[in-house]
């Protein structure tokens, strides 16, 4: 016992287990402030796990082709972002249910991912030599004894994912366009007797969370690693979509989700690595049963909106 | 004006509500989207360098080409047609369950420790035990999530997801520690004993009673749902909540029991699969069979007989997809690609086809205007 919380202590104790937090937190973090436009748009976008895992694998293929890793992020926003639009399309202009088009999105993702890797990289799925995303260490501010490591010498996404949360907060809550989006989620028929336009805004507000989620994908796959593997999101997705219901969908509060997520991550990792007595399984079940619990006691009956998760038809005015 | 808005909202459910498959429009959309999803991925296919046409011909020979292929068709398809009627039942109540994929896993694993664990009994004894364990286990697994959705509102689809990730570890640590068989290279439980295994039927197929249990559960599946009280309870939670509430129907109650059924028949599914084929589990154990299952249950309109038709439908994609590896090297991963699509057409399918029905009601009241104005 007195060994368990010696190793425990020796966990926390070690600055760079706050720096794999803060490492860990990204993928979540840059997810959830992606698609928090969409979910205020009233779109329960759980597809982004299999936009994450588009990004993840197309980073991989660009910057092997083309060898800058800066253009194998590109290429995964942009992988993401059309697998976004067939998102869109049904979801917004068909009007199909957000939850079951979202799955067979994500099963869609998890094939087609997995045959083209196959394809391009032969059947044992053997991970090409590239290299990842450079380490970016702040002038200055990276030299601190002992923050200057956890904070200012990491990835730049680190920096870009952390920096968003107050973009999306000030977004979402100072300008014309944040207010217009929370209007559509909360009450779409409203929003479109003053004039908005629902579908359009809703559209927008999908291609930004499959942007975002591309990029975050990209960070798994060459920015923490420099591999691909199938699969290898392993419900980030839903995770930062819990993240987002955590935080009552507002910027500030999927941040701190993200970072509780990101880390039960890290933990899960330090206790894998160091033994511990503990099957390695039991380890990685750690994050999903800190979502699950974050979900049980954290939320309860919430949902911002009556409009929220239901597809939105003009029609239903001009029908009666 | 309710029932519009039902209707306009929630289209391709409130058109499933109906009992019985009796006009070829309800029958049609499924069809149009297995062939539009298969035309897609041939298109697909031709950008990745695959000739389409030996690709579906090797896939078709290979499902239903001779024998040995129907049997394994057959046995695929098994644990679809049971897991496609748990989807199914919980659908009535609108609880997507994509939880199966993990029910499944544990109710095997139930299912693995009775078979090895547990000697000396007969089989009329051991087998019903294992299948038992099998459902308790699905059961147990759905509880948490059935729970928190009948009583405290939480959406069911989050919950069940992560716990299908907690399922498949589960599954590795029980495969790697507990039930590991000693001695081997690679990691997999021992073989389930004797007197838990179901006889097989015929040989050169591999048949084994559980294609009857599973043929008799979609009949009972079928007349539950149409022909008890219970039955009629979740088609009517899962068409009006509200309306089922004023009604004096006990909304949690309900919602427990499909979420627990289906669960039970997910663990069944895998039980069967154990005590009838595989006799031991391996880490990849039905993996993705619950995203098939929710397919086939989609496909099947939310029927217990359309679950028939799309079990054995996606049962044949999985025989069919390891004969297109073999042969062609096109990877077995294709088949998740086709069934997203199948899952997609048929979900747009309904709307457009409800959409068209829109259009032709605002052209009538273009018509009536111009009349009416042309009167005055």
């Amino acid at each position: 016992m007195a060994d368990l919380l010696s190793q425990f202590l020796f966990i926390f104790t070690s600055p760079d287990f706050y720096a794999a937090v803060l490492r860990l937190t990204t993928p979540i973090l840059l997810v959830a402030m992606g698609s928090i436009f969409c979910e205020r748009a009233g779109i329960m976008n759980i597809a982004i796990e299999g936009f994450m895992l588009m990004g993840a694998m197309t980073a991989v293929v660009v910057t092997y082709y083309l060898g800058s890793p800066w253009l194998g992020a590109l290429g995964a926003m942009l992988a993401a972002m059309v697998l976004s639009i067939l998102f869109a399309v049904f979801v917004v202009i068909i009007g199909t249910d957000h939850i079951v088009t979202a799955v067979a999105l994500n099963v869609l993702s998890l094939g087609a991912t997995s045959l083209i890797f196959r394809r391009i990289f032969g059947a044992m799925s053997t991970t090409p030599e590239i290299t990842g995303l450079p380490i970016w260490r702040i002038p200055l501010l990276g030299d601190l004894p002992v923050l200057g490591n956890i904070l200012f010498n990491q990835s730049p996404l680190v920096y870009l994912a952390f920096l968003s949360v107050p973009i999306a907060n000030f977004f979402m809550f100072r300008t014309k366009w944040g207010l217009n989006i929370r209007a559509v989620g909360e009450t779409p028929r409203a929003a479109d007797t003053v004039g908005l336009n629902v579908y359009r805004i809703r559209f927008y507000t999908i291609l930004v969370s499959g942007l975002v989620a591309g990029l975050a994908g990209a960070f798994l796959s060459i920015g923490q690693t420099t591999i691909f593997q199938e699969g290898m999101t392993a419900g980030r997705g839903y995770i930062a979509y819990t993240a987002i219901v955590f935080g009552k969908w507002n910027p500030l509060g999927a941040l701190a989700g993200a970072v509780i997520f990101g880390f039960a991550d890290a933990l899960q990792l330090r206790i894998q690595a160091l033994g511990m007595g503990i099957p390695y399984q039991f380890a990685l079940m750690i994050p999903y049963i800190f979502t699950i619990l974050a979900i049980v006691f954290a939320v309860g009956r919430v949902s911002w909106s009556a409009a929220y998760g239901q597809p939105y038809r003009r029609v239903e005015r001009s029908v009666d | 004006m309710k029932t519009k808005f039902k209707l306009l909202t929630r289209p391709w459910l409130e058109g499933l509500q109906k009992a019985g498959l009796s006009s070829w429009k309800r029958l049609a959309p499924p069809f149009i989207a297995i062939a539009a999803a298969l035309i897609v991925c041939g298109v697909l296919m031709l950008f990745m360098n695959f000739n389409p046409l030996l690709a579906y011909q090797a896939l078709f020979e290979s499902a239903i080409g001779n024998k040995s292929a129907i049997g394994t068709t057959i046995i695929k398809s098994l644990p679809l047609l049971i897991t496609g009627l748990a989807v199914t039942i919980a659908y009535r109540t609108e609880i997507f369950n994509i939880g199966v994929e993990g029910q499944i896993l544990v109710g095997g694993i139930f299912a693995i420790w009775v078979g090895t664990k547990v000697s000396g009994l007969p089989s009329f004894i051991h087998i019903p035990l294992c299948m038992i364990a099998g459902m308790a286990g699905g059961m147990a697994y759905a509880l948490l999530p059935a729970w928190l959705k009948a009583k405290r509102g939480i959406n069911e689809v989050i919950v069940t997801l992560l716990l299908n990730y907690v399922a498949a570890l589960l599954l590795s640590w029980a495969v790697r520690g507990p039930l590991r068989e000693p001695g081997q290279l690679y990691a997999k439980t021992a073989e389930i004993a004797e007197t838990a295994r179901l006889p097989i039927l015929v040989p050169e197929m591999r048949l084994h009673p559980g294609i009857f249990i599973a043929l008799i559960l979609i009949t009972l599946g079928y007349f539950f749902l149409w022909h008890t009280v219970p039955g009629f309870n979740i088609r009517f939670v899962g068409a009006n909540q509200r309306a089922a509430e004023a009604a004096g129907i006990n909304v949690p109650k309900t919602m427990m029991t499909s979420f627990l059924i289906s669960g039970s028949l997910a663990g069944l599914a895998g039980t069967l699969h154990i005590i009838g084929t595989e006799y031991r589990m391996l880490e990849s154990f039905l993996s993705g069979f619950g995203y098939d299952a929710i397919a086939a249950a989609l496909v099947g309109q939310l029927h217990p007989l359309g679950v028939l038709l799309g079990g054995f439908f996606f049962g044949a994609l999985r025989s069919g997809s390891n004969g297109m590896q073999i042969s062609l090297g096109i990877p077995s991963t294709l088949i998740y690609v086709i069934q997203a699509l199948i899952i997609l057409f048929v979900l747009a399918s309904y709307h457009i086809r409800f959409g068209w029905r829109w259009w032709k009601r605002e052209k009538q009241r273009d018509v009536f205007k111009q009349e009416i104005q042309s009167r005055n």
